[in-house]
């Protein structure tokens, strides 16, 4: 009865075993729009809208486009961010990152080439402290 | 005979070209002290009947011999009885042994024999158990997981896989507790015509409970079963399924 039938079943492209589940990937080609919450690594090469929090590390690639207040334990930030970013370890900016908002972090490295325009607070303040909302003419722009 | 193991045969390895294979088999399962009873599965027998009568025998563990196809069509009954669910593969299409490292024919009794039990968790669409994927091929779908939704933004492939890919042979995680969607969506072309080749990214993202709204294609495949719909609701039952499998073997 079951001998020789092969069930028709639809076929993707070949596929990477890629990440360990652990890791949550928002590759390009695909947005995330509302809350996002994860206890575990976040690598954003895609589209957010919304908010982003991440007990881990957080990898925004060059092509990712964040609209979204952004809190998470680490940080590598090398594309677009629009919103405050609070990261309560080390938030490091590559030469790629485009950043409007405020950021806050415990420890911060900032590659020749990144734009931040928005208040910096950084050492062990910032974890005393959360990123204010920008108030107008109080905004500084950095190209580094 | 050991009477805690059971056998449930499809009725395919009836045909004469099983003889030899099945002969085997056999030889092995006596040799390793694990011959049980054995029924065959017949057009017009329940299998919910089958399987009960069985574990009213004492019987704890169930290993079915066939295909994939065979599998499948008793998986879902030996579930809630408790048992514990061997494979043994005799024939295509065994891609689902393949994800659980259960090698073909009297090779398989052997992880009958080292009894390596995984509890795997079970994908349930809209109230149906699944053991592999949801595949919703070529469309647009949404899929909504508590407070945020996640959609390819141009034309994509969408999986949710349990232990992972018939097709592709990518086995994922099914002891965690948690369903993996996958999103593929097109990339650029790299490289000069005619060698151009076009990439593909991969979306993963973790879940245990979704809903899935399909926008082109008006259907999703289920372990490779067509099942039609608009919108779906996707859970997980953790451990669900006592499995015998070779993944924990070492090599």
């Amino acid at each position: 009865m079951f001998g020789n039938a092969k069930p028709e079943s639809p076929t993707m492209r070949p596929s990477s075993s890629g990440a360990p589940s652990a890791v949550t990937v928002i590759a390009q080609g695909v947005k995330l729009e509302g809350e996002f919450a994860s206890q575990g690594d976040v690598v954003v090469d895609g589209e957010v809208h919304g908010t982003l929090s991440a007990g881990g590390k957080l990898t925004v690639g060059a092509e990712a486009k964040i609209i979204a207040d952004v809190s998470v334990g680490e940080a590598v930030i090398a594309g677009m961010v629009q919103g405050n970013v609070v990261v309560s370890r080390r938030l490091e900016l590559k030469s790629t990152a485009r950043i409007t908002g405020d950021l806050s972090a415990e420890s911060l490295s900032v590659e020749a080439g990144a734009v931040l325009s928005g208040r910096v607070v950084s050492g062990s303040k910032a974890s005393q402290e959360s990123a204010r909302p920008k108030s107008p003419g109080a905004t500084r722009t950095t190209g580094a | 005979m050991n009477r805690s193991f059971a056998y449930i045969y499809d009725d395919f390895l009836a045909d004469t070209r099983f003889e030899r294979p099945l002969a085997a088999v056999e030889a092995e399962l006596s040799r390793l002290g694990i011959n049980g009873r054995t029924v065959r599965m017949g057009m017009f027998r329940d299998p919910r009947d089958l399987t009960s009568d069985l574990v009213r025998g004492g019987v704890n563990t169930v290993v079915v011999i066939g295909n994939d196809q065979t599998l499948l069509h008793v998986l879902w009954f030996l579930a809630p009885l408790g048992v514990c669910i061997g494979y043994i593969p005799m024939a295509p299409s065994h891609a689902i042994a393949d994800l659980l490292r259960i090698p073909k024919g009297a090779a398989a009794v052997d992880v009958i024999g080292a009894r390596y039990i995984e509890a795997l968790d079970v994908g349930m669409l809209d109230g149906q158990a699944f053991l592999t994927e949801v595949v919703i091929p070529d469309g647009r779908a949404r899929l909504t997981i508590g407070t945020y939704a996640l959609s390819p933004v141009d034309a994509g492939g969408m999986a949710i896989r349990n232990i992972g890919s018939l097709d592709q042979g990518v086995s994922e995680d099914a002891r965690d507790g948690q369903l993996i969607a996958v999103i593929q969506s097109e990339g650029k072309k790299t490289g000069s015509w005619p060698w151009a080749k076009r990439a593909y990214h991969e979306t993963r993202v973790p879940f245990t409970a979704a809903t899935l709204a399909v926008e082109k294609t008006s259907c999703a495949y289920i372990d490779g079963r067509k099942i039609p719909g608009k919108t779906y609701a996707l859970e997980v039952s953790p451990g669900m399924l006592k499995v015998i499998t070779g993944r924990l073997r070492k090599k």
